[in-house]
């Protein structure tokens, strides 16, 4: 329960600080497009002071922990960070290098980051499927892909 | 209307857009019923697909998609006791006891003869009801539809999850990333970050892709599953439920679809909320309510029925007023912002051969569900048991090239992932999507109406008291506002008071935390 509360506290500091920067940049806005972002602004900074108060007095009065906590599949923050690594390299990778060997990779990768092991289905479910989507999006929808090869 | 009805009619009579329906209908119907994929994430996925389409084409592929995932959410339901969408969960009560019992085909058949009956009911409602508030509507000005757009706004308490801080939230930042761009009345650069890519606003659809196609790859991941998630499951035998059981639930779809298709015009108020109200409903009137929880059929045609009625009565505000109630609503909107078609009154009134497709297109997708759901329900054992972490990487390369195909524009990647990575962080800190999207929907149609206004009260806002109809819809707002609140407010006194007593509306509740959107 703290760990919760804890997490809403620094998630109240981090909207103030949000809601206090779009303030400032709205205070260099002109009379007029200013105001509605000054509303929103107002709104983020209130909201987040409310869930830090909230947060704090929550922590106050949660009880001591007795016992042993409940066991509970921990999160694979690994696996998702490295989702998000093969996301931001296909971003660059499909521009420079083109559209279906970085889908290829990326469809493969990211059955393998998920725990897919069966390479007989993964190789040519990732091998079709990249050039199912090239074909479709060229040949039929018209879209030219970036990139030095195809 | 007739003739409007015939003009519909002939805009979707072609091969190319009966054909779309019929994928429409299948990929929502695979999509729905596999566990962790979304019929929202089904629609994301595939807006971008329909940008090279026609307009009527592209809708009714669109509405295919929504309704026949809502009823594929049952099959998992019924098949595994996994809820493939939101809108199953009450279906896996009396579903899943069902097939444990060796009648998995009944259990089936029922949810598909329901979903189909909620469906067409709530088309008719749809066309009815639309046309007539879109007619009203013509007479709105500028304080009106800031109105309106604060009715859409005011959902955000329902739909907020359990916090409702965090719920407004939520809603805060979405209505900052509505600012982004250019001020459409000025042109004055806001929060652009000197990018030029950013000039335009936040590009819509991007956003949902990434909140709903990269996000389920995310938690997929987050989850870190084994690859081996098959799970034993029964045998389906016949799915024809014969007419006798037909007539025996005709009371039990009626009641279900009249509850979500209201259930459904109300902004914010969920699909979740429909089902689990007509299960409880059905519940308290049944003589035998004890076998409710055991295997009823009824307590799997009262769901079905009503989760399908939200289908049609979750499209009139978005049709005749402009606004989203839901998520779902959300991403039609992107889709008729694609097309480069506008909602409201104005839809009728310019589009009305498109506007009656779109209704005529949910009638065919209903009616279509009902063959293709009973064919297809024989193969479901083996689309089920796709492993999740296979699809994971299917997934991301249609949100991607399906995004980059909208513009050629590869930025719109870039605000895919970024997307994705902020539903994630809300996620994490258990903060609702939903708010988010409508309010990025509706914000910029709030300030710009409201300034309108402003400007023609010469900056008095005593235009939300003096325009009878403003006032009306903004008073509504209020209520439509405090009413979950207080109603969260009194459930919470009451189990202060009674700890131990778990009522629906407890596990509709629960069950909005494990699964924030359709």
């Amino acid at each position: 329960m703290t760990v919760t509360h804890k997490k809403d506290m620094g998630l109240g500091v981090a909207a103030i600080a949000f809601g206090a920067w779009m303030f400032a940049e709205a205070m260099q806005l002109k009379s007029g497009p200013d105001f509605w972002p000054k509303v929103v602004a107002a709104g983020i900074i209130l909201l987040g002071a409310l869930i830090f108060v909230m947060g704090l007095m929550g922590l106050r009065k949660a009880p001591a922990a007795k016992g042993p906590a409940k066991e509970k599949a921990k999160p694979q923050y690994i696996h998702v960070a490295a989702v998000m690594v093969v996301l931001v390299a296909y971003y660059f990778a499909f521009q420079t290098i083109g559209y279906t060997i970085p889908t290829f990779l990326m469809i493969g990768a990211t059955a393998y980051i998920l725990g897919y092991r069966n390479w007989k289905v993964l190789l040519p479910t990732s091998l079709l499927t990249s050039i199912a989507l090239y074909l479709v999006f060229t040949k039929l929808f018209g879209i030219r892909f970036p990139g030095a090869f195809f | 209307m007739l003739g409007n009805i015939m003009a519909g009619l002939g805009a979707l009579m072609n091969f190319n857009t009966l054909l779309f329906l019929f994928i429409g209908t299948l990929v929502g119907l695979i999509i729905g019923a596999l566990p962790g994929l979304t019929g929202n994430m089904a629609i994301a996925l595939m807006v971008p697909v329909t940008f090279t389409m026609d307009p009527v084409t592209a809708l009714a592929f669109l509405t295919s998609i929504y309704c026949s995932s809502i009823f594929g959410g049952s099959i998992s339901a019924i098949l595994l006791g996994i809820p493939g969408t939101i809108s199953s969960f009450a279906t896996t009560l009396d579903g899943y006891p069902m097939a444990k019992k060796g009648q998995a085909g009944t259990a089936l058949g029922v949810s598909t003869l329901s979903s189909v009956f909620g469906g067409l009911f709530s088309a008719v409602v749809l066309m009815c009801l639309t046309v007539v508030l879109a007619e009203f509507a013509l007479t709105f000005g500028p304080a009106e539809y800031f109105a309106v757009a604060v009715l859409g706004l005011s959902c955000i308490a329902s739909i907020g999850g359990k916090s409702l801080t965090k719920g407004l939230l939520s809603g805060f930042i979405g209505l900052f990333f509505a600012c982004v761009g250019m001020d459409p009345q000025t042109g004055v650069k806001r929060y652009t970050f000197g990018s030029v890519n950013l000039l335009g606003g936040i590009t819509m659809v991007a956003a949902l892709i990434g909140l709903f196609g990269v996000i389920s790859v995310l938690k997929s991941a987050e989850k870190g599953s084994s690859g081996k998630d098959t799970e034993a499951m029964p045998e389906v035998d016949n799915v024809w439920i014969g007419w006798k059981m037909c007539k025996k639930l005709l009371p039990t779809w009626l009641r279900g679809s009249i509850i979500g298709t209201i259930v459904g015009i109300i902004p914010g108020a969920g699909t979740n909320v429909a089902t689990f109200l007509a299960y409880d409903v059905e519940k308290k009137i049944s003589k035998d309510p004890d076998s409710f929880g055991q295997g009823d059929p009824k307590g799997v045609a009262a769901p079905e029925s009503a989760n399908n009625g939200v289908t049609g009565g979750s499209m009139v505000p978005l049709l005749a007023l402009g606004v989203p109630g839901n998520a779902t609503s959300a991403l039609f909107l992107g889709a008729l912002m694609l097309q480069g078609l506008s909602v409201g009154p104005v839809l009728f009134t310019d589009h009305a051969d498109i506007a009656y497709a779109i209704f005529l297109a949910f009638f065919i997708a209903n009616l279509l569900m009902w063959p293709l759901g009973l064919f297809l329900l024989r193969y479901m054992k083996t689309i089920l048991s796709v492993p999740e972490s296979l699809l994971g990487g299917i997934i991301l390369a249609f949100c991607v090239t399906g995004v980059y195909s909208i513009s050629s524009n590869p930025f719109d990647v870039a605000v895919v992932i970024f997307f994705g990575l902020l539903g994630y962080v809300f996620y994490k800190f258990d903060i609702p999507t939903a708010p988010l999207i409508v309010c990025l929907v509706l914000g910029s149609m709030a300030e710009s109406n409201l300034r309108q206004a402003l400007v023609a009260s010469k900056g008095s806002l005593n235009f939300m008291w003096t325009r009878p109809i403003t006032l009306v819809v903004l008073l509504i707002s209020v209520v439509s506002f405090f009413v979950p609140i207080i109603s969260k407010a009194m459930k919470a006194a009451r189990k202060r008071r009674s700890p131990d007593v778990v009522t629906a509306g407890d596990i509709a509740e629960s069950s909005t935390e494990e699964m924030d959107d359709d």
